[in-house]
């Protein structure tokens, strides 16, 4: 299992917002950490086939990203996580399901678990729109893995969600990873930290540090800000 | 399969999730069967007088027509009509209600051929032998086209015979209004299809599914259409069945030349109707193409409707002279002028390898492809979609 990302470009009118980036990622958790306006959602967007790169490849086990089965195989969580008001959450997973091509008695049983797992059983049957901010994540995070996804993409998926759930979410993520290739991307070091078996750093577009977490070797926050700081002084 | 029909089946209950399509519905429904039954309110005034009700008038009306239904437009028919409105005096218009207005529909149809002059029926059958080469010429016909219109006028039968029509008549005036209240309800419904997915930031989700993009549009596409089809089965179901209850379902096989003397088809008033009412149809789906496709270039569901509204708008003060023959041809076929019935009266002819076909025949055809072409390029649209781009990152 192999996602091959190779000289991955993305340039706006003004600006380059991915530079050149390749990576071979394996099954297991990377972390990828930078500041706002790093390029990491970009990067992400190009890696579900929702962006088209200026120029370079993603490939998922030799499947392009523009291929239908490459998407077969993938569970997305963007940031801005969108939802249908007038769904329930229980509308809301069948017709992902429906959309991730899961027939119906299967969708079924299957949005019933991840109801269980993320902790949303109960809820299904309310509408969205009365959901609170950590509800509509979890519920974005059903959504991800409904299809079983082999290549699973979540951008900022702690976000308002509190300590306790913040936990459970990083067990599920860290038994996800096991056998499945996870790329998290997260302002939050210690998410990072406590799951990542890679640690991406990426910085105006570019992968500036690439290693786990002994190549680290001191705390993954103090050597984050050295990494930024660090390059702020050579400007 | 399963899949496109469950998409489907969420994407109605997306559609019908919002208040405004329910509200949309109810206020075009309501606004076609009161255009139906409008003429049946208030009273008839005469000399500044209450005279009697209008539903009255219309009953009173609709029994002397009846009367003169099955009757040759002959000698007799004319010189008892002439008789009649000579007896009514201009100035009292209560004689005009008594011995003149039980023959208005047969001065109508002489009337609407030359007037006065006409005293009998060889004279009317004349005038409207030469009124009809005077609008061929102004309409810049063919020799071939003559020729074939002569045919079917050979084919007519004379001289007319007059029934009584009300219900199928209005009911294909109705067609424009139905044409017109279905750019509105395809103007408001119809962008939402596409828009929610941009308006709920949720097209970044859809897209990563393995049925997120073609069969997803294709799932938006039958929903957009299948509910225009349906909206529009409605309103004329409405259409028809308010009408034909108020005035009657007397008169489907009337000559359709009793109502407009310029053609020379072999068609009755109530054939007719169920055309103009079909090509409703037609505007119907070519408007809901039109809306998709400004919806999905635009990601709002504003743009289509004023575009629509305001280009309906525009084209109907628009006048296109019948001698720009190519240019008239054209307008005669946009939408508005599709569901006109007046308009069915156009004698211009489209000529393919050798045949004249009328615009009834053609214009299925042409919309079908036309519409057929929308869904491709709107599908091209929809499936560029670039995140990153509309997100603002």
């Amino acid at each position: 299992m192999e996602l091959v990302i190779d000289r991955l470009t993305k340039q706006y009118q003004n600006k380059i917002a991915v530079d050149r980036i390749s990576l071979n990622l394996g099954a297991g958790v990377h972390g990828l950490l930078g500041a706002n306006g790093a390029g990491k959602t970009t990067l992400m967007r190009m890696a579900c086939g929702i962006l088209k790169p200026t120029c370079g490849s993603v490939m998922f086990d030799g499947i392009d990203v523009a291929d239908e089965r490459y998407r077969d195989g993938l569970g997305y969580l963007p940031q801005d996580f969108g939802y249908y008001p007038n769904f329930t959450g229980w509308d809301f997973l069948l017709y992902m399901c429906a959309l991730k091509g899961i027939d119906k008695k299967r969708a079924e049983k299957r949005a019933r678990e991840l109801l269980e797992i993320v902790g949303l059983e109960g809820m299904e049957k309310k509408k969205i729109r009365t959901y609170s901010g950590g509800m509509k994540q979890r519920l974005g995070i059903a959504q991800a893995l409904l299809n079983y996804p082999r290549l699973i993409i979540l951008d900022e998926p702690t976000a308002g969600l509190d300590p306790k759930e913040r936990v459970r979410f990083r067990n599920l993520i860290a038994k996800l990873g096991k056998e499945n290739i996870v790329i998290l991307s997260t302002h939050i070091v210690s998410d990072v930290e406590h799951i990542a078996d890679r640690i991406l750093m990426m910085k105006d577009g570019q992968i500036i540090f690439n290693g786990n977490k002994e190549d680290v070797g001191k705390d993954l926050e103090e050597f984050y800000l050295e990494q930024f700081g660090e390059v702020s002084e050579h400007e | 399969m399963n899949n496109f029909w469950e998409i489907v089946k969420f994407e109605y209950r997306k559609l019908f999730g919002r208040k405004m399509v329910w509200l949309t519905l109810g206020v075009c429904i309501a606004i076609i069967a009161v255009s139906c039954c409008g003429s049946l309110l208030g009273d008839f005034i005469v000399d500044g007088s209450y005279y009697d009700s209008n539903y009255h008038i219309l009953r009173k009306d609709i029994e002397n027509a009846k009367a003169l239904s099955g009757r040759a437009v002959d000698d007799e028919l004319i010189e008892e009509m002439r008789n009649a409105y000579q007896k009514a005096s201009p100035s009292d218009y209560i004689s005009y209600m008594d011995y003149a207005r039980p023959y208005m529909e047969i001065y109508r149809i002489v009337n609407n051929i030359s007037g006065e002059e006409v005293t009998n029926a060889k004279q009317y059958y004349a005038a409207r032998e030469k009124l009809l080469e005077t609008f061929w010429r102004r309409e810049r016909l063919t020799e071939g086209e003559e020729t074939w219109l002569k045919a079917r006028e050979e084919e007519l039968s004379k001289p007319f015979v007059y029934e009584y029509s009300s219900g199928w008549h209005r009911s294909a005036l109705m067609g424009y209004t139905v044409a017109l209240v279905m750019a509105f309800v395809t103007g408001i419904c119809v962008p939402l299809i596409f828009t929610e997915e941009h308006l709920q930031r949720t097209a970044q989700v859809n897209f990563c599914a393995k049925n997120g993009k073609e069969k997803l549009y294709l799932a938006k596409a039958f929903t957009a259409v299948s509910f225009s089809t349906a909206a529009n089965l409605v309103l004329a179901a409405v259409t028809f069945a308010v009408t034909l209850l108020i005035y009657g379902t007397d008169g489907f096989d009337a000559q359709i030349q009793l109502l407009l003397p310029m053609s020379s088809l072999s068609m009755t008033v109530g054939e007719c109707a169920v055309i103009v009412l079909g090509m409703s149809f037609l505007a119907a789906l070519f408007y809901c193409v039109l809306a998709m496709l400004l919806a999905e270039c635009f990601k709002n569901n504003v743009v289509p409707l004023g575009m629509l509204i305001g280009s309906i708008l525009i084209l109907n003060m628009i006048s296109i002279p019948d001698n720009l023959r190519v240019l008239s041809q054209i307008y005669n076929c946009i939408p508005q002028q599709l569901v006109s019935f007046a308009g069915m009266r156009s004698n211009k002819l489209f000529s393919l390898f050798g045949t004249y076909f009328t615009r009834q025949q053609i214009v299925p055809f042409i919309y079908l492809i036309i519409c057929a072409a929308g869904l491709v390029v709107c599908r091209r649209v929809y499936l560029s979609y670039q995140v990153g781009k509309a997100y603002g990152k």
